[in-house]
């Protein structure tokens, strides 16, 4: 469930929330679909999934006091309260499972044979690459290709600077591109 | 690549520490095509069960109505100590401000009441207390 509404409805949802349960209701049916996504990509596990996305939401609930528009959007509030539990889930485990790579994308059917195989073939490539990319640049494109966040955003949630975020993603596709003309 | 630069008799050798070049246009147009289709496809199945989605919701529902509930008696308590300390500071402020005497109970005492008042005062002499 994507959210769809602009803005200004957002905002008042926001501060709805604050005092009434049921608006925190709403905000949590919006987001629930992407944060736990974000979860089991990284985890690559539906019951820790599961885990981390209700933590997510329940610290969000404790925060929702504190939380300031003028600070970052609610998206990449809430994102970077899913961020810092993973990044305790990872200390506190001392585990990394990798996703499997049952994954592979299902390709547009437009497309030729030929031009399928050989386009299924980069993306498994490309998602091997990936799994092997340190979590940060790993949270980095999950956040940019799947939660369409922008710059400003990633930033919010990775806690650094926008430039800082612009330079890590260009490093992030060198060494993409590097992994890949391996394997060639 | 190397690069020296020499002062008098020693050479320093200063290693060009520059990263991989950077992508062309086209490759990081195409790059980000591939990264975006096979993460968003990857990422698709990953959808939480429903019973999953609505236990959370009614957990959390039930989380925010504690939240409220314990925020209204807080507010209450704190509300009902702090009237209380205002008036006891308010009694305090015009207690001192005025006069012992214009309390009105102490102004009209009745004849009576001083009469008892002054047969409690020990008796003495003149002479007692000319000594």
């Amino acid at each position: 469930m994507e959210s769809s509404v602009g803005p200004d409805a957002e905002s008042t949802l926001i501060e709805r929330a604050r005092r009434e349960p049921e608006a925190f209701g709403e905000l949590y049916r919006r987001y629930v679909e992407r944060i736990y996504r974000y979860h089991y990509r990284h985890v690559g596990n539906h019951a820790e999934a599961e885990d981390l996305t209700s933590r997510t939401f329940l610290h969000a609930l404790r925060a929702m006091p504190r939380y300031r528009p003028r600070d970052g959007t609610f998206q990449a509030w809430l994102f970077r309260i899913a961020h810092n539990l993973l990044v305790n889930y990872y200390r506190d485990q001392s585990r990394h499972p990798a996703v499997e790579l049952e994954d592979v994308p299902v390709l547009a059917a437009e497309s030729g044979l030929w031009e399928r195989l050989e386009a299924a073939e980069l993306q498994r490539r490309l998602l091997a690459a990936f799994e092997q990319l340190s979590e940060e640049r790993k949270t980095l494109l999950l956040l940019k290709f799947v939660e369409q966040l922008s710059n400003a955003e990633i930033a919010m949630v990775l806690g650094k600077t926008e430039g800082a975020v612009k330079a890590l993603y260009n490093r992030t596709l060198i060494s993409l591109r590097h992994a890949l003309a391996e394997e060639d | 690549m190397k690069s020296k630069s020499r002062t008098k008799d020693v050479y320093i050798l200063l290693e060009n520490t520059s990263g991989a070049a950077a992508l062309l246009p086209f490759q990081q147009h195409r790059l980000e095509a591939a990264l975006l289709a096979a993460l968003q496809s990857s990422s698709a199945r990953a959808t939480p069960s429903s019973p999953f989605v609505a236990n959370l919701e009614r957990e959390l529902l039930q989380a925010a109505q504690r939240r409220q509930r314990l925020w209204y008696w807080l507010g209450a308590a704190g509300g009902g100590v702090l009237s209380l300390i205002g008036g006891v500071l308010l009694w305090y402020y015009f207690w001192r401000k005025q006069p012992a005497p214009s309390w009105p109970l102490l102004q009209r005492r009745s004849k009576p009441q001083e009469r008892r008042a002054a047969r409690r005062l020990p008796q003495r002499s003149t002479g007692e207390l000319l000594c």
